[in-house]
């Protein structure tokens, strides 16, 4: 018994050791791989963006009728880039409140209010296609995804003063970029007094992402949010949503235009314009939405030193 | 150079914000025979009740379009709207403008069983008020009296237990929804279950799905489930009249399937359809019944009323006593005595 015991714990030293070499021989050869190839560098960054919006929709379930209306967003995103690709994800938030665009004076017509509660999940791959005009322009191709969640509150509306809808999109998207640094100190003369320029990596870039499967989440034929309560259990989403129906149909387009700063090792920052179009036709009434956006992105860089 | 790239940022621009190319033109109108046909066709897409009420909307469109007239006014707009919809004799179904609100008042056209100075001098003179309810014992206290005038009233968890526990040790509960003219559907179940100890199948729903006035969805069951708080097990009268109207239907329609609960009074006003809410193109909003509510046998008759188990008027020449709660209290002790 003490002998077999002894011969079992000797296999399996063996059987240790041998697996040790075996993965110390395959780091070696990975490591001698890394060194011997060129590394892609990595960059990494966080982006936080205040923003301000402004916003119409037409919700043809409950009202024929435009609302346009303003908002706040803040958003936080993370973003992985290389020389060939770049990866983006982010989430936000939108509020913001809308008037209805009514044909009668304010004595004859109602004071409609509606309050809109954005919420959208963003992400993006995209692959350097080819550059051009001496490496300053830049094509990146690739796809993205979208969800956006709204809540929107009218009171006006009775028992349709709440509208929930979701929209899911999976979208083709591209992306010209182009390179317009500053590679030398330039000093200009405002005649009052000289400004010095200094080198600074800068951009200005054009997206477009066009969704190829659009799938959206809109009320039922008759649309009331209290429709279909089933009981004392019921959770209050569910009375929300009960009603609601998947389809798959309509346009989703978004463009983001922008020019991005760099200071050299540093964090940077983008001014950008972001206009984001939806128009849903849903199983039975449509509902379209158009956001345009300045925003302001603080880019901090997050490369290990 | 400089000023290609500006060319280029510009027109980047104009072409990135262009949705007007892909959505209808703006429907906004004042025009009379626009927000007529807009209203006359929502209100055949999804009314919930032409068929039940025998109601011919077509031979409505006909008679209400001949009142139409480019150069009307707002008011008078209005007023043949108004008319149309009270053809549809539901008061869930309104037109709100800023100047005026459509009804069709339907307890007015019934008789009233209920008069508050009677039962506040002769029944309930010192009564507590607890959140919504005002209660009292009745019958040298042998019987609770709760009181809960709108289902538009909220109430808490703890104003509930408080209610019921000090009613608990009478012969039992009367709940009043006399002109109790309904409100938030949240509040029909959180009162509903503390009369339940288990889950109940008490109602059905069925909401319009299609262009024909008899598409329907299937039948969606509600169910009662008992509560976590004070649960009231002994006999409970409701009391109902023309004016408990919408949630108090609701409520009322739920009660038949709960053995310890009797409906005494008179029918209910109806109301049991939920209705929806939406806008014109000249900016008034509306609404109208969409759904049908259902017994548990599947009968729609709650949107005619539900009828009482056990009828009683209020005699208007002598105004000193409640003839529907003294019923309510000899139905208890009836109750009881078994």
């Amino acid at each position: 018994m003490y002998k077999t015991l002894r011969f079992l714990s000797l296999l399996m030293l063996f059987c240790a050791n041998y697996v040790l070499l075996i993965a110390q021989h395959d780091s070696i050869h990975i490591s001698t791989t890394l060194v011997s190839e060129e590394v892609p560098k990595y960059d990494r960054s966080l982006h936080l963006s205040p923003g301000f919006t402004s916003f119409l929709f037409r919700d043809f379930a409950t009202s024929p009728l435009f609302y346009n209306g303003i908002g706040l967003r803040a958003a936080v995103g993370y973003e992985i880039k290389s020389d060939k690709s770049e990866h983006f994800m982010d989430i936000d938030y939108i509020i913001g409140v809308a008037f209805a665009a009514n044909p009668l004076p304010a004595t004859a017509s109602n004071s409609t209010l509606a309050m809109m509660n954005t919420s959208n999940l963003y992400y993006h791959f995209l692959h350097k296609l080819t550059t051009f005009y001496n490496n300053k322009y830049k094509i990146s191709l690739g796809g993205s995804f979208m969800n956006s969640f709204n809540v929107r509150l009218n009171p006006a509306l009775n028992n349709n003063s709440v509208g929930i809808e979701n929209f899911s999109n999976f979208m083709f998207s591209f992306k010209l970029n182009r390179d317009i640094s500053r590679h030398q100190i330039i000093i200009e003369d405002l005649f009052l007094f000289k400004r010095k320029l200094m080198p600074a990596k800068r951009s200005l870039s054009f997206q477009c992402n066009i969704g190829l499967l659009n799938f959206n989440y809109r009320p039922g034929y008759a649309y009331n949010y209290l429709g279909e309560m089933d009981g004392s259990s019921t959770n209050p989403l569910i009375y929300a949503i009960e009603n609601h129906q998947w389809s798959m149909n309509g346009i989703r387009l978004n463009t983001k235009l922008e020019f991005s700063y760099f200071k050299p090792y540093k964090n940077g920052s983008k001014w950008a314009y972001v206009w984001d179009f939806a128009n849903v036709p849903g199983k039975f009434e449509s509902y379209q939405s158009a956001f345009h956006r300045i925003e302001y992105v603080l880019i901090i860089n997050r490369n290990k030193q | 150079m400089k000023y290609r790239n500006i060319v280029l940022f510009l027109s980047i621009l104009l072409f990135s914000s262009c949705e007007k190319i892909f959505i209808e033109p703006n429907k906004a109108s004042h025009d009379p025979f626009v927000n007529f046909e807009y209203l006359w066709n929502e209100v055949d897409k999804k009314y919930s009740y032409f068929e039940l009420k025998k109601i011919d909307w077509n031979d409505l469109k006909t008679i209400y379009q001949q009142k139409l007239h480019a150069d009307m006014t707002q008011e008078e707009l209005f007023e043949v709207l108004a008319d149309m919809l009270k053809e549809l004799r539901d008061d869930h179904t309104n037109l709100f403008s800023s100047f005026n609100v459509s009804r069709y008042n339907l307890p007015l056209q019934k008789e009233l069983n209920f008069h508050a100075r009677t039962l506040n001098e002769f029944y309930i003179p010192n009564a507590m008020i607890t959140g919504p309810f005002v209660h009292d014992f009745l019958h040298n206290g042998n019987v609770g009296y709760v009181r809960y005038s709108s289902f538009m009233s909220a109430f808490s968890k703890t104003d509930l237990d408080y209610v019921l526990n000090k009613y608990k040790n009478t012969r039992g509960l009367i709940l009043d929804l006399r002109e109790n003219g309904g409100g938030n559907m949240f509040n029909i179940m959180p009162l509903l279950e503390r009369f339940v100890s288990q889950r109940t199948l008490v109602a059905y729903s069925i909401t319009r799905n299609g262009i024909h006035h008899h598409d329907f969805s299937e039948p969606a069951p509600m169910f009662v489930n008992p509560p976590d708080g004070e649960v009231f097990q002994k006999p409970v009268v409701v009391l109902i009249d023309r004016g408990s109207y919408s949630a108090t239907t609701f409520f009322s329609l739920c009660t038949k399937a709960l053995p310890n609960i009797t409906l005494v009074g008179d029918t209910t006003g109806g109301g049991g359809g939920m209705p929806n809410g939406g806008q014109l193109p000249n900016g008034w909003t509306y609404r109208f019944s969409i759904t049908q509510l259902l017994d548990v046998n599947k009968n729609a008759y709650a949107e005619k009323g539900v009828p009482p188990d056990i009828c009683a008027s209020f005699d208007w020449n002598d105004l000193t006593k409640d003839e529907l709660l003294e019923k309510a209290i000899s139905e208890i002790n009836h109750m009881f005595g078994k």
